[in-house]
């Protein structure tokens, strides 16, 4: 029951933020300086054809109205229509969500894979080699961009090594057959394509990888910094006087609660992890939302940008969400009390 | 293999050096210290005097890194410090137990009562074949054990307090918990941490009265390390005083308060405010030095009022007064 | 504090600074490359390559004594341009960190003395700007305003600012109720007397430290905001944009992407190390 409500709270609180997003957003696209219709038209459009797009985009009534106007169409989930695509942005939207998603999800299972395991094994071996090596790869993977790190696989494992393919999701002859989900992945497991689902996997490899290289850094310092903690503990010393198993005591006596922060780190992670895809799907040609955002920018599309960066906000949000129900399942305080101590 | 031995737990010249950045640390200096089957001692002194490193060695919870242990501690005969990791494991935490100071940090937040006393009474009743899961069996009969025990320190309702998260117990039932977890395994020795300090006094006083009647029924041997000399003078039958990591006098309780002859325990028992008499306590001046920069003699010397120009280069050997009444100081003998 | 006490502490942080060889690295880099940027124009071997250039008889040449880092595909020298390019990153860390870390601070202090209704508005304004990634935010008000430098740098200092305001709001909130402070507050100190010289000198270790480490971040946005083709307009060299154009022409020209990438990194990781260092010495937790 409180736990409910706990996640009702923050529920509440997510929807406020979203809120407050929208009007900046509003701000931002009708109060600047700059014709948003003009943008999109190009310097070449005639008068008339700029003050016709003006009528449609509503930007002739007062601002008022015109605030009105995008918020009843914002809940009811209606950016308008793409001025490039000339299609509804909720289709567009809809049409690259999956290769996001799917990037995303692959992106935060090597986060969980790779960095939490490296940063645990790092605190139980400190001050080992082993331990001075995951650290140097931590503090060197959190330094350097993502796309960066997409453009150096691509050069070794896409060009001299030849390894994996460098773009795209799919090579031109494979073929999905049925879209259930739209995550390749997952339809081909569904499927039982195994052609599709190598073909999706080799493709989504680096891409994935590249993206998730800061956060696995973010995960090991935390992970390995937040055991460091928990193993001074006086709770831990109790566990090892009464000679628990050393194995016992560290994955159980020290991780759970360790997870805590870290799974913290991992919502605030999809921030930037989002403001990266941005750059790694451009690296890797990657037919998600955030290459549709950089072509709808670059193009002064508004509908289709306003669309892209609410769809951000809520993922963040939704992600933050998603943490704060898996904290309130490890720590009993929020699940029986609704807050920590 | 059975020994035959004067002492349950005889410490002899134990020192230990702490690795620091600006060199090594002697935080203990050959402290000796012994307790007899069914004794109850006390161990006094400020903070940081080196009381709780001395525990943490009999218990081995001293980091392994930049630590070094010299001398012995033998318990039942045998020295602990020769035993391996498995053999040692087989006497603290069962035999020898600790019970930490602070009730509010010394349970796991995120795990029931019932989860951690079935961990560490089940690990024990498993003894020697151990592996990372307990079966059934030992699981279910370890938690009939926690709830007896649970009951045997007054708790009410025991499987509830199993089912618990520590949150949603005062301290005064954690501190409970706590000596439960450590009487369960049927120890000979308990060494207490000053418990209850985090406490209320009315709760301390509450818990410190249990745990001597739970102790003394069963014919547990009691170290209690504590700051609180009003504490010692009741529960205790002998008494070591600790200074900076050495051990200054040791007597009978009530001798020691009688007549104390180290210039240290003397202000010790002059900082008590006392009923009668007049004015504030006289205390000591200053506070325990910084252990890279120990005095070379005796390491009471830069604060002792009485100091004698030897002192401060020759430490003092501990001289036998009577029976039971030992003391390191130039002063005496 | 006397001035030889104060020689006495700066040989101290010194000391330990020192101690560390990669604090150190980080120093001599970021200084080497800030002296090299504002002098380009004469140390750089071909300044002119900097502007409009064209020599068609030199375009895709590797490495080479006269072209270190070999010429791009209208011969320019890479090498010149990525020290130039250095200008661009350098520009951007210096303006949006000039504009919100003061802006962040005031604000910070603000709201955590003050309380109240400022206090929450002030955070939950952070709230919601936390809620979108800086790059995304760039990228939309760069996008709607136009594809042009001081603008996206406005955008960016106008999201920058509320993790200061949030890092100062955290140590107010915890300083507010010590005793030196309230020591000043009994003796009748103006608010912004404490404000600015009570409380703000405790905050100035980590501002210090966040601030190095956010130039690296920014140069990081600033290169990515490049290679995406905003901010910066051609023949001006921008890092970013050089990595871009180069990945046009790999592998087999992998000079023009390696290289301006490597420029990225040697900086970002410099100003690391630095931030490091001063972590270290200034026993800053962030």
């Amino acid at each position: 029951m409180q736990y409910i409500l706990f996640l009702l709270r923050r529920a509440a609180h997510s929807i406020l933020v979203l809120l407050g997003l929208s009007i900046i957003i509003f701000i931002i696209s009708r109060v600047m300086p700059g014709d948003p219709a003009r943008m999109a038209l190009g310097p070449y459009a005639t008068q008339e054809q700029v003050a016709a797009l003006r009528q449609e985009m509503g930007l002739d009534l007062p601002l008022w109205t015109q605030y009105v106007r995008y918020m009843s169409n914002l809940v009811q989930g209606q950016f308008g229509k793409s001025l490039i695509s000339e299609r509804d942005v909720r289709l567009d939207l809809a049409h690259h969500l999956p290769a996001t998603l799917e990037l995303i999800m692959m992106t935060m299972f090597w986060v969980v894979v790779i960095g939490i395991p490296l940063g645990a094994l790092s605190a139980v071996k400190k001050d080992t080699a082993f331990d001075n090596l995951t650290r140097g790869f931590s503090f060197t993977a959190v330094v350097i961009p993502g796309f960066l790190v997409g453009i150096g696989f691509q050069l070794l494992f896409g060009y001299w090594l030849d390894w994996f393919p460098i773009t795209g999701r799919l090579s031109p002859g494979t073929v999905v057959t049925q879209k259930i989900t739209g995550l390749y992945l997952i339809d081909a497991l569904i499927l039982r394509d195994w052609h599709l689902f190598f073909d999706a996997l080799k493709h989504i490899l680096l891409p994935s990888l590249a993206l998730s290289m800061a956060g696995i850094g973010q995960v090991i310092r935390i992970t390995r910094s937040s055991m460091l903690e928990i193993e001074t503990q006086d709770h831990v010393q109790v566990v090892r006087s009464y000679g628990v198993p050393n194995l016992l005591v560290t994955f159980k006596y020290i991780l759970k609660p360790a997870f805590i922060p870290t799974l913290n780190i991992l919502g605030l992670l999809s921030a930037s992890l989002l403001g990266n895809a941005f750059l790694v799907e451009s690296v890797f040609s990657w037919p998600g939302v955030a290459k549709y955002g950089v072509n709808a920018m670059l193009q002064k599309d508004i509908n289709g940008l306003v669309g892209v960066v609410l769809l951000i906000g809520l993922g963040f949000l939704l992600a933050n969400l998603i943490v704060d129900m898996i904290i309130g399942l490890l720590d009993p305080r929020i699940r029986l009390k609704g807050e920590a101590e | 293999m059975t020994l035959t031995y004067k002492q349950l737990l005889e410490i002899k010249d134990l020192t230990v050096d702490f690795d620091r950045f600006g060199g090594k640390a002697r935080v203990l200096n050959r402290v000796n210290l012994a307790v007899a089957k069914g004794e109850k001692v006390g161990v006094v002194g400020e903070t940081g005097c080196g009381k709780s490193v001395t525990m943490k060695a009999v218990m081995n919870l001293l980091p392994t890194r930049r630590v070094t242990v010299g001398g012995s501690i033998f318990y039942k005969g045998r020295d602990l410090l020769t035993l391996d990791r498995f053999a040692r494991r087989q006497i603290t935490g069962k035999e020898v137990v600790m019970i930490f100071q602070d009730p509010m940090t010394s349970l796991n937040p995120v795990f029931t009562i019932g989860q951690q006393m079935e961990d560490i009474i089940g690990y024990n009743l498993a003894g020697a074949k151990r592996g990372l899961r307990l079966p059934k069996r030992l699981r279910q009969e370890a938690r009939e054990q926690a709830a007896r025990f649970l009951a045997a320190v007054k708790l009410a309702d025991p499987e509830r307090i199993l089912n618990s998260y520590p949150f949603q117990l005062s301290g005064g039932m954690r501190q409970r918990v706590l000596i439960a977890l450590a009487l369960a395994n049927q120890p000979d020795l308990i060494i207490a941490d000053e418990p209850g300090t985090a406490l209320d006094v009315t709760t301390q006083a509450q818990i410190l009265e249990l745990m001597d009647q739970l102790v003394q029924e069963r014919g547990i041997a009691l170290l209690m390390i504590t700051h609180n000399l009003g504490v010692v003078r009741e529960t205790t039958d002998r008494v070591y005083v600790m200074y900076a990591g050495t051990v200054v006098e040791t007597a009978a309780t009530d001798a020691l308060f009688a007549e104390p002859l180290h210039p240290y325990t003397k202000g010790l028992l002059d900082s008590v405010p006392k009923l009668h008499g007049q004015g504030l306590s006289a205390g000591i001046e200053g506070s325990v030095p910084d252990y890279l920069q120990m005095n070379p003699g005796c390491r009471f010397y830069p604060r002792c009022p009485q100091a004698l120009p030897k002192c401060e280069f020759e430490p003092p050997e501990p001289r036998s007064i009577s029976e039971n009444h030992m003391v390191s100081c130039h002063l005496i003998g | 504090m006397k001035f030889a006490d104060f020689r006495r502490k700066l040989a101290q942080y010194w000391y330990r600074f020192s101690q560390n060889k990669a604090s150190i690295a980080g120093l001599i880099i970021t200084v080497t490359i800030v002296l090299v940027t504002i002098l380009a124009p004469y140390v750089t071997p071909y300044p002119e390559h900097a502007g409009v250039f064209v020599d068609f008889r030199n375009t895709f040449k590797p490495p080479s004594s006269a072209n270190w880092f070999g010429t791009d595909q209208v011969g320019r020298d890479i090498f010149t341009r990525s020290i130039f390019g250095y200008r661009f990153s350098l520009i951007m860390a210096g303006t949006v960190l000039g504009i919100a870390v003061p802006l962040g601070v005031v604000l910070g202090l603000v709201s955590g003395y003050f309380g109240g209704w400022i206090e929450s508005l002030i955070m939950r304004l952070t709230d919601i700007v936390l809620a979108l990634p800086p790059l995304a935010m760039a990228i939309a008000v760069s996008a709607v305003l136009g594809s042009d430098l001081g603008n996206t740098m406005i955008a960016l200092a106008m999201i920058w600012w509320t993790w200061y305001a949030r890092l100062v709001h955290g140590m107010v909130v915890s300083l507010r109720n010590e005793e030196y402070v309230e020591a000043a507050q009994i003796m009748g100190a103006s608010k912004l007397h404490i404000m600015f010289r009570e409380i703000l000198p405790n905050c100035a270790p980590a501002i210090l430290v966040k601030t190095t480490l956010d130039a690296a971040f920014v140069i990081e946005l600033s290169a990515g905001l490049s290679f995406l083709g905003l901010g910066v307009r051609p023949p001006e060299p921008a890092l970013g944009t050089m990595v871009a154009e180069g990945a046009r022409y790999l592998p087999a020209n992998w000079w023009m992407t390696v290289f301006p990438a490597l420029a990225i990194l040697v900086l970002i990781f410099g100003l690391n190390w630095l931030a490091d260092g001063l972590r270290d010495v200034l026993d800053v937790d962030l």
